[in-house]
């Protein structure tokens, strides 16, 4: 099974934030989502495999080519979709269809005109005058009229509503379904990769937390309840983040460590509550 | 080189719906020589084009286009020599039709060869302010960057001032009329080293 993406130890060094040490590997076909809080390095590691800021280390394969080395070659078959749209406001999606069709050499605007038909939108339209949802349909049909082998969405569902994210979790679904397809999945909405994510890399404060398959992310970890006499040091020791209450705590512990503490009412832990914890916890809220 | 003329087309996209504003100085010029003034078409043209060939610059940092660049398979230096091209293009334009219009409305007698030299010279003066001035907007933007645009001219009037104050003016003129195959040269080599400067600048920004 070949890895679409594969970065090993990568680095980067800002006044005040470090990302260090960063290793995973998306392999093809799979979503992968990649999950942590805000500042934890998500959009820096994604700047740095799309290779638009420079590492201070570690290296970075897509497709198997070096990042750097084969830039342009990767470009040809990578769609990116950020939070916010990286065209001229007064752009038509007309223009879009011209300009893009100058940088990739793969470009058809046979696809692109009939994505933005499948996703109504109006090709006479500006940019400025299109909605956040069809803002990112727009992206989502420049990244598929370039025949894209690997997106990479920067939380493109904040700010949208119900029914948009799920359209979009159907579409990335189907992107995936030959098997050669991949997706790089930074969220906020947890909820939505529980649906169609297959792994996960969890960051926080620019350290990897965890790399690998969804399911035994969610089983590595454990919401643990007690009440407050519960909460001995030996306890505390092995929460990774916890909160107090009036009547007892509820906090995050490894899976391992939980069964060490029959007295605690341990259950399965939803994705947020593993990022809410854990950020808790080292930085010491 | 196909790349290079894609860029060169991208920036006039980019620019589109702000075209109109590149002959602006032409009507404003034209309007001034229908009214009887002796303003020199060829110098107020060519210093309005000094603020309007910002434009790419303004448009991509207000619509950060650095992620654009950032997300299509283009090298950066190609990215740069697109603009150059673009702001020599577009400056060429200008000087062209500044110098049909100050020709067809001179009053007096002109020698085309005196006419075409002079302007010339003060083409290659607007293209070597512009060579000075890209790298730092490259570097810092327009916003941060803005009063380098006037360093330049600063240091031309700095030049001209003192040239005058020591009286070196007119033998000064005399020797660049004498050797004026150096004019086209300089410019040539400053905007050679310009573009060189502007893609290590361009190469190591993070966008």
């Amino acid at each position: 099974m070949s890895d679409a993406i594969n970065v090993k130890n990568i680095s980067k060094i800002y006044p005040g934030f470090e990302l260090k040490d960063i290793s995973f590997n998306l392999p093809k076909g799979y979503i992968m989502g990649f999950i942590g809080p805000n500042g934890a390095g998500k959009t820096t590691t994604i700047k740095l495999i799309l290779n638009m800021i420079q590492r201070a280390g570690g290296t970075i394969e897509v497709f198997g080519l070096d990042n750097i080395a084969y830039d342009a070659e990767i470009k040809e078959h990578t769609g990116v979709v950020f939070d916010n749209h990286y065209f001229l406001d007064e752009w038509t999606l007309n223009d879009i269809n011209r300009v893009m069709a100058l940088f990739f050499s793969n470009w058809q605007s046979s696809i692109y005109r009939e994505k933005l038909e499948q996703y109504q939108l109006n090709p006479a339209k500006k940019v400025k005058e299109l909605s956040k949802g069809m803002r990112l349909k727009l992206m989502l049909a420049v990244a598929f009229s370039h025949d894209a082998k690997l997106l990479i969405l920067d939380e493109p569902t904040s700010g949208l509503d119900p029914v948009a994210r799920d359209e979009l979790l159907e579409t990335l679904a189907k992107f995936i379904q030959d098997g050669e397809r991949s997706v790089l999945f930074s969220t906020h909405i947890t909820s939505d990769l529980e649906k169609i994510a297959d792994y996960i890399t969890f960051i926080n404060n620019g350290r990897l937390i965890f790399t690998g398959i969804k399911d035994e992310f969610i089983d590595s970890f454990r919401l643990v309840k007690g009440g407050k006499e519960d909460l001995t040091p030996d306890v505390k020791a092995h929460l990774i983040g916890y909160r107090e209450y009036d009547s007892g705590f509820e906090g995050i512990m490894y899976t391992e460590y939980a069964t060490l503490f029959p007295n605690l009412l341990a259950e399965k832990s939803s994705i947020d509550n593993i990022i809410v914890f854990t950020y808790k916890g080292t930085n010491g809220l | 080189m196909k790349n290079i003329l894609n860029a060169l087309r991208f920036n006039f996209i980019l620019v589109k719906p702000y075209l109109r504003y590149y002959l602006l100085g032409f009507v404003v010029v034209f309007f001034f020589k229908i009214m009887g003034s002796e303003i020199d078409a060829v110098s107020f043209m060519l210093f309005m084009l000094l603020s309007t060939h910002l434009y790419p610059f303004q448009l991509e940092e207000k619509n950060d286009l650095y992620r654009l660049y950032g997300i299509v398979p283009i090298k950066r230096s190609v990215l740069i020599f697109g603009r150059y091209l673009f702001i020599i293009l577009i400056s060429l334009i200008d000087w062209i039709l500044a110098m049909i219009l100050e020709y067809s409305f001179s009053k007096s007698a002109m020698n085309i060869s005196d006419y075409l030299l002079s302007s010339l010279f003060i083409f290659s003066i607007f293209l070597i302010l512009t060579a000075f001035e890209i790298p730092g907007l490259f570097k810092l933007g327009v916003i941060k960057g803005r009063w380098i645009v006037y360093i330049p001219l600063v240091l031309m009037f700095i030049i001209v001032f003192l040239a005058d104050t020591f009286h070196i003016l007119e033998s000064g003129t005399n020797w660049i009329t004498a050797n004026f195959w150096l004019v086209p040269t300089v410019t040539i080599l400053v905007l050679l080293f310009s573009v060189t400067l502007s893609v290590r600048i361009f190469n190591r920004k993070e966008f």
